[in-house]
């Protein structure tokens, strides 16, 4: 996937007041580190080249004590209270504005994410894959699990990783200031592919959120179009519905990622491909040549073009 | 009254040198057939620490140039973005591998290497306490990683990182043999590093020059002394996560697989408990290697040695506090990461009390420019580097962004390679000269470590950014547009450079490296005993010490030391002897027989290396010959080699000073090695213990024993107990009645310990089994089971030397003088009856008191 | 001949040991609380979990600061801060100097409970 912005998964990048808050915390560490890391240069210099009188001076217990002891001690004490604070601030939901923060479920599997918004329906939730949408200036609390091994959830311009381990709920607070796509990716190796277990977070504004959320409410719709009509009876046919599931069909597979609004989102495959009819075609027909080892068996020997056309368009189609 | 007070006693200082020149004919020749090095094929059965630590270091060597061309096949696919060179298969593998080896196979056994090498001279000692299990330790080692290392060629090597997280490597996720690989070949090589670690502690209590008090020894010795105790308490903990999984692998017992009980955390908390001591484990040596060399190099000694020796002992306590470090990013409350955190920073403060006493030495004198030199100065660089982003990741916030990044990779490679890999080609460089009697090329040196020094600055330093831009760590491909690929084409040409300095280095190795104790003498100056004149015999005669650099303080030490004037110039008993000294006076004690060159312990070890191999490929009944084969040649190893008996009365080592050649019960030092091996296996029951508290924490107490289960009455675990203390009852008895020299009473006695001990064990195996508890239901009957199959373990070792201790009495090699094999097995004894009592305790009263039953 | 034992050196590192029992305590007792009673209860008016840490790190410190003192007393050179190559001079000033290390530590591992909630 060619993206031009370089800026989408850096650290020192921050979309918001989380990752903010690291960012500035990391600029000082390294201005500190590379003045500390200079002082001991000069030191060894000086030591090395020094004077009679000052490198007598050097070496002394006493300069031990005072180089080795006491300014260790007093600058990393002030820095545990100061990073303390900051430890707080980025692992608890800032609680700014009226609203609670919105909760977002993401479950990990080998090797993809699963997004749900629970309560965003009456009978659960809003399920999607592979994106993480949410609304500009407002708290959003991560909840993350795994379904089969340890992953790790990274958004580095909204906050810090935070593991998905079966068994276990963690959380994470972020927010985005300002509207716009940011990247995240897997960041604790879970096997064949965790290179390519990405995703993208789109922050938009609550009004857009709001608009995207009730889009996700509605189930897949019905198609009169011929050319869509033989792409849905291809993914029946091909047995896609085992795993995959779309609301208003009949498929209600468990394995796969939820395709109710497959063509709305930004990317194929976990962040690996741009999303469109061709996209979608070449990923169905090839799923293991592009990520090999991944769950989604090659079907370019079971449907021939026409099919594979049309199964690709009408998935497009479902925004 | 002082030693040095007195005039008469033979250690102070203004005594007269103890023995008197010239010394008798055919004392030399004997003592040089004594020590003589096995020549042709029979080389392999040598023990000699000198050629041993040679081989060892050369070794380790190899393994580090076969983990260091896998990073350059990493580097290679790294090069650009979206590369095919390499497919994720063999990528996986080859970062696993890489890490595994550099080290399990690299760095540990270096350290070890240069321990066996040097240790001995370093304390005026003739030997390591016990030559043939140094050797064992080499072989198992040798043959365990080159077996490692093949299996990247036949696409079997571990595949689930170097820490192998479950549940990925549990069966479901990686069915192969892989991470049963690493498994048994990691499993059992730890092993090996445990039994050096266990000679280090015994050389150096016991094996010091006469008023080589504690203060006086050189710190490259302390600096082995908290490695190997290091190693003592942290590889127990995941050899314990090793077993464990290994048990769910093959036998489906859930102790990571959360549907039954399990955690992955448990695995992680293990492993950590170990790997984040590793790294010092690894750095501490390295540390101690900088101490001695800056001194030599600058003429002067080091500055601040008390806060020094202080800051390695405080070092090696501190990090067992962090291993939650490498666990910021699992969730574990804010609170608890703190502590870890807390314990982080207060480690830094040792090393810069290191560094500082480092830059005052270099202060105190003129610094030569050598070759160690210019490493050395390569280390501070770079370390300092490395150290400053530790305290970085230490940070939780920091590190919650920078976790399993590229820029955790680029911290941890400026720390090993610059903590450790410098030092190590700085002890290269020095210590060379001290084998093969000539320096190194000064020229190719400097070559190597301009190289080196530019190459990896070039490798990692980019390493840090791309981490920043959002490179996780153990990924074969990148996409492009992030911005990532200037970074990673950096690093790969900086890894092409590297390599280029470590050929230059094997270059210089080979054209100007040759064994042979030609007798270089004090080639730099230095001032410790390791550069006293060597034969295969160490120094000639055993010197008193009387400062921390007794070649500076006496310039006629190497010559009198040659003459044989010192202490115990020949052989008592026609035998390999080393001088044994109190533990922190060192005020000699006894001279020990210590091994000689044989064949069993070489057999043992390749029995054991196949034994692990073949088990991996579930080849079973092969495991079991190659088992067979191996315990036979350990059993001749131990009754031919082991507690040879006083083989002669009392005998004058010089200066009036009379010590008997044979000692047993506290004094002997089997009896402290057996107490070194009592640690690491309270270790490994502590790790068995925290398993039961952890998995009944994350289960709830209602959940422990899970709801179905119920635990046999009391009675049972009631009656197991009394049989167990009975049996410690009867060893007591056959204590009294070996003093007075009834040696069959004691032989029966102690077979009759031995069945009341194993019918304890019966009994609690039965009432579990009784009770319906199975291993494979849930993770409580797990754990049951795992301490029922450690007792188990603990049980038959008991057999084997009940039977051992009969079969010596019978034999005539047991008596009330000859007894050390009994002391050592008593002490043995006494802690499997105290590790049974809890065990027992801990299945059936925890859950009772703490949890639902 | 005198022959000192092993204790002069199981001295020297008891600190160390007293930093490792605080250390280990701390954390299993708030990890334990956290999940088997949670961060609510109070003990005489203080937050539980703080005040069973800090209870814990002053004990830990009186134990350090003994040690630290006993040793120094028995220093026959007295507080010069050079450390004597004989015996027991080495390990009694080891004993001070790694009672200095040990104290800083257990503080700085206090320190967050000040800090941060106890169980989030």
């Amino acid at each position: 996937m060619n993206l031009d912005s370089a800026n989408l998964q850096a650290v020192l990048s921050p979309a918001g007041p989380y990752a903010q808050s690291i960012a500035e915390l990391s600029w000082v560490l390294f201005v500190g580190g590379t003045v500390i890391f200079l002082i001991v240069g000069v030191f060894l210099a000086l030591a090395s080249f020094g004077g009679p009188a000052l490198r007598a001076h050097l070496g002394s217990r006493r300069f031990i004590l005072a180089g080795g002891v006491a300014f260790p001690v007093v600058v990393l004490s002030a820095l545990l209270v100061w990073t303390l604070g900051i430890n707080r601030a980025v692992s608890l939901p800032l609680g700014l504005g009226s609203e609670p923060p919105l909760r977002i479920q993401m479950i990990g599997y080998q090797f993809w994410w699963e997004v749900r918004y629970p309560g965003t329906m009456p009978d659960g939730g809003v399920v999607t894959a592979n994106e993480v949408r949410i609304p500009v200036g407002r708290d959003v609390v991560l909840e993350v699990t795994s379904a089969d091994v340890i992953h790790s959830v990274w958004i580095p311009a909204l906050n810090g990783k935070i593991d998905m381990i079966p068994g276990r709920w963690n959380t994470r607070p972020i927010r985005a200031d300002r509207p716009g796509v940011l990247r995240g990716q897997c960041a604790e190796f879970c096997g064949a592919q965790h290179a390519l277990m990405a995703f993208y977070v789109v922050a938009e504004t609550p009004p857009a959120f709001e608009a995207w959320l009730n889009r996700q409410r509605l189930p897949a719709p019905p198609t009169a179009d011929p050319v869509m009509a033989m792409g849905r009876a291809a993914f029946g046919a091909a047995g896609c519905g085992g795993c995959h599931k779309i609301r208003g069909t009949e498929w209600n597979g468990q394995i796969g990622p939820d395709l109710t609004h497959v063509g709305g989102r930004l990317s194929l495959a976990a962040g690996v491909l741009d999303n469109h009819r061709g996209t979608l075609a070449g990923w169905i027909a090839g799923a293991q040549d592009i990520k090999p080892g991944n769950r989604m068996p090659s079907f370019a020997t079971a449907l021939d073009g026409p099919e594979l056309r049309a199964m690709a368009a009408w998935l497009e189609s479902l925004k | 009254m002082s030693p040095q007070e007195d005039r008469h006693d033979p250690l102070s200082p203004s005594a007269p040198l103890p023995n008197p020149a010239p010394r008798p004919p055919g004392e030399l020749e004997e003592l040089e057939r004594v020590w003589v090095r096995p020549k042709g094929w029979r080389m392999l059965s040598m023990v000699n620490n000198n050629w041993i630590g040679t081989i060892y270091i050369g070794m380790s060597l190899l393994i580090f140039v076969l983990a260091g061309s896998l990073a350059l096949l990493m580097r290679a696919q790294l090069i650009v973005p979206n590369n095919d060179l390499i497919g994720y298969d063999l990528y996986n593998q080859l970062f696993t591998t890489h890490g595994t080896m550099m080290m399990f196979l690299f760095a540990v056994p270096v350290v070890e290497a240069f321990a066996v090498y040097l240790l001995p001279a370093l304390l005026g000692a003739r030997d390591l306490p016990f030559p043939r299990l140094g050797a064992f330790a080499f072989w198992a080692y040798a043959v365990g990683s080159l077996a490692f290392f093949s299996s990247i060629f036949f696409g079997i090597a571990p595949d689930g990182g170097w820490f192998i997280y479950p549940p990925l490597t549990s069966t479901r996720y990686s069915p192969g043999v892989n991470i049963d690989m690493w498994l048994l070949g990691i499993g059992f090589i730890e092993i090996s590093a445990i039994a050096g670690a266990i000679e280090i502690i015994v050389g150096v209590f016991r094996t010091r020059a006469p008023g080589m008090t504690l203060a006086r020894m050189p710190v490259l010795v302390w600096a082995f002394l908290v490695f190997a105790v290091m190693i003592v308490f942290a590889f127990p903990a995941v050899i314990w996560a090793t077993i464990l999984l290994e048990l769910e692998r093959a036998f489906d017992w859930p102790f990571y697989i959360v549907d039954r009980g399990g955690d992955p955390l448990l695995w992680q908390h293990l492993f950590w408990f170990f790997g984040h001591p590793e790294v010092y484990i690894i750095f501490l040596p390295a540390a101690g290697m900088v101490s001695m060399i800056i001194p030599t190099m600058v003429g002067k000694p080091l500055v601040g040695y008390g806060l020094v020796v202080v800051a390695l002992v405080a070092t090696g306590f501190l990090s067992f506090g962090l291993w939650v470090h490498h666990m910021y990013a699992t969730g574990i409350p804010n609170l608890s990461l703190a502590f870890f955190s807390g314990a982080s920073f207060a480690v830094s403060v040792p090393t810069g009390i290191q560094v500082f006493a480092w830059i005052a030495t270099i202060a105190t004198g003129k610094m030569r420019l050598e070759v160690p030199m210019l490493f050395i100065l390569g280390f501070l660089f770079i370390f300092v580097l490395g150290g400053l982003t530790g305290v970085m990741v230490a940070i939780v916030p920091f590190d919650w962004q920078v976790h399993d990044t590229y820029f955790i990779v680029a911290h941890l490679h400026y720390v090993l390679i610059g903590g450790m890999v410098f030092p190590v080609f700085a002890g290269i460089y020095y210590w060379a000269p001290n084998a093969s009697g000539k320096k190194m090329s000064h020229r190719l040196g400097c070559w190597a470590f301009w190289l080196l020094f530019i190459g990896i600055n070039l490798t990692f330093f980019p390493m840090h950014i791309s981490g920043l831009i959002g490179m996780p760590r153990r990924v074969y491909t990148y996409p492009e547009g992030m911005g990532l690929e200037l970074w990673n084409l950096l690093s790969t040409i900086g890894a092409v450079v590297a390599a280029a300095g470590v050929a230059v280095v094997l270059f210089d190795l080979a054209r100007n490296f040759r064994m042979g104790m030609s007798g270089g003498g004090n080639i730099w100056g230095a001032g410790t005993l390791e550069w006293l004149p060597q034969g295969n015999y160490a120094a000639r005669s055993i010197p008193r010490i009387h400062s921390r650099e007794p070649l500076w303080d006496d310039p006629d030490l190497a010559d009198k030391v040659k003459e044989g004037r010192y202490f115990l110039p020949g052989s008592l008993t026609g035998r390999r002897e080393t001088l044994v000294t109190s533990p922190t006076h060192a005020i000699p004690q006894f001279v020990a027989v210590i091994g000689s060159p044989g064949w069993a312990h070489l057999i043992a070890a390749l029995g054991t290396a196949g034994f692990f191999l073949s088990l991996t490929f579930k080849l079973v009944w092969v495991a079991g010959a190659f088992g067979v084969v191996g315990f036979i040649a350990m059993l001749r190893w131990v009754w031919t080699g082991t507690d040879v008996g006083p083989l002669r009365p009392p005998a004058d080592i010089g200066g009036g000073l009379r010590l008997p050649v044979y000692a047993s019960g506290r004094d002997s030092l089997g009896w402290w090695a057996m107490l070194t091996l009592v640690l690491v296996d309270s270790a490994a029951f502590a790790s068995l213990i925290f398993t039961h508290a952890f998995l009944w924490l994350v289960n709830g107490p209602a959940g422990w024993p899970p709801p179905g289960t119920s635990l046999p009455g009391l009675a049972w675990p009631l009656g197991a107990g009394l049989l167990v203390l009975a049996g410690a009852g009867l060893i007591w008895l056959s204590d009294r009645v070996l003093r007075q020299g009834r040696r069959r009473a004691m032989a029966l006695l102690v077979l009759a310990a031995l069945v009341v001990h194993l019918g304890g064990l019966v009994v609690d195996f039965g009432a579990i089994w009784a009770a319906g508890i199975r291993p494979t239901w849930h993770a409580f009957g797990a754990s049951v089971f795992a301490n029922l199959f450690w007792q188990g373990f603990h049980g038959a070792v008991l057999l084997i030397m009940a039977i051992y201790l009969a079969a010596r009495s019978f034999a005539g090699r047991l008596d009330p003088v000859w007894r050390a094999s009994f002391d050592n097995v008593r002490l043995f004894w006494s802690y499997c009856v105290v590790q049974a009592l809890v065990g027992l305790a801990l299945t059936h009263l925890f859950p009772r008191l703490a949890g639902g039953a | 001949m005198k022959v000192a034992g092993f204790s002069p050196v199981l001295g020297a590192v008891s600190a160390m040991l007293v930093w490792a029992a605080h250390f280990l305590v701390i954390y299993t007792v708030q990890a334990t609380l956290c999940v088997r009673i949670g961060s609510g209860h109070e003990v005489l008016g203080l937050p539980l979990i703080p005040a069973t840490v800090l209870g814990l790190t002053a004990a830990a410190l009186v134990v350090v600061v003994i040690i630290g003192l006993r040793a120094r007393n028995r220093l026959v050179s007295g507080m010069s801060g050079q450390e004597g190559e004989d015996e027991p001079q080495f390990t009694l000033w080891m004993t001070m100097a790694i009672a200095l290390v040990s104290a800083l530590a257990i503080v700085w591992e206090a320190v967050p409970v000040l800090i941060l909630p106890p169980c989030a």
